[in-house]
């Protein structure tokens, strides 16, 4: 059985096709998100089935999650990122009791019980601070992509305090310091930090270990170690952590095909004529 | 446990936290705190997100 799991995310969407039997993902991609996320979906999903060489109807069921997973008219159903996250990585750790998750607009903390299902969760839900957002921004001030602002993090002896939440005032902070020859590298691991502890405050000091660190924010090099020296716990590396909220959904499908009378639906994606306009 | 708090409407801006650790703790019981009507219209998904992240752990309890 073949199913697909596609987080729609604020920044990027992802697709996962997962094959239950043989229990592991066949294939996956990525697109950066727009102001059409059907179409986008449409052509991400065409794209991994035309690597595969699968048909569309080979695929049993599929599963969106994502802050915008209903915006979806093909899927079957919907899970939130909470439950899909922690779907994910009970998949590869399947001792976990505290998941992190940081993406591209929000962070959660979400607490696993022992059969990997959610008891728990908190969610940032005001503004960009401690989220992937945060990071772009910051990168871009000192115009550097995530991935060489993690990377000059990590050179940092002596990170800058940033303390301002707010990525507006944050940037101000940020104006001062570079006005000042402040090393870029401290400057960047001044903003890790904050945003660790940013995420420390949604955990309100309750992080049952094994802890895992996933989204998107979870890929930025030296964000995992920071946030694991802020909440001084060990954190589990999770593998593609980009992905772990559509893989979630797809084994979410998955299971739900294999206890469902409708798994044998087919899936048809609608045609840009089909869309409600 | 769903504690809906109205902004502004309290002379307590922790009670809702004070509950959530309260049940959380004492009884293991999922709690989730919010604030209605939301402030700005743009919290709105974060909130929908997080109503039906409990009803899915709600579902799973029961099923």
């Amino acid at each position: 059985m073949i199913t697909a799991g596609i987080d729609v995310g604020s920044r990027f969407i992802k697709a996962v096709l997962w094959d239950q039997r043989r229990g592991m993902i066949i294939a996956k991609d990525t697109l950066p998100q727009s102001h059409d996320p059907e179409m986008l979906t449409r052509q991400l999903l065409n794209s991994i089935l035309s690597r595969t060489g699968l048909q569309l109807d080979q695929i049993t069921r599929i599963v969106t999650t994502g802050y915008g997973r209903h915006s979806i008219s093909f899927a079957h159903k919907t899970f939130t990122e909470i439950t899909c996250h922690a779907r994910g990585v009970w998949h590869q750790h399947p001792n976990t009791r505290t998941v992190i998750e940081v993406g591209g607009q929000d962070s959660k903390f979400i607490r696993l019980g022992h059969r990997g299902n959610v008891i728990d969760f908190t969610m940032n839900d005001r503004c960009a601070a401690g989220t992937g957002r945060f990071i772009e921004e910051a990168a871009s001030r000192l115009g550097l992509d995530v991935d060489e602002f993690g990377r000059v993090a990590m050179q940092s002896q002596k990170p800058c305090q940033i303390s301002s939440m707010c990525v507006v005032f944050a940037e101000t902070e940020m104006t001062g310091l570079i006005a000042k020859h402040t090393p870029i590298a401290d400057i960047a691991a001044g903003i890790l930090n904050a945003i660790a502890a940013r995420i420390n405050t949604l955990t309100g000091g309750a992080v049952i270990p094994p802890v895992a660190f996933t989204g998107g924010v979870a890929a930025v090099p030296g964000m995992a170690t920071t946030l694991a020296n802020v909440l001084k716990v060990t954190i589990t590396p999770v593998q593609d952590p980009f992905y772990t909220g559509a893989l979630g959904a797809a084994i979410l499908a998955a299971e739900e095909a294999q206890s469902s009378s409708h798994n044998s639906t087919k899936v048809r994606l609608p045609e840009r004529g089909d869309l409600p306009r | 446990m769903l504690v809906l708090r109205i902004p502004g409407a309290s002379h307590s801006a922790w009670e809702g936290e004070v509950i959530q650790r309260f049940f959380r703790e004492s009884y293991g019981i999922p709690v989730l705190v919010v604030e209605v009507p939301t402030i700005i219209d743009s919290v709105e998904p974060t909130l929908k997100t997080q109503l039906e992240a409990l009803y899915e752990i709600i579902q799973d309890l029961r099923f």
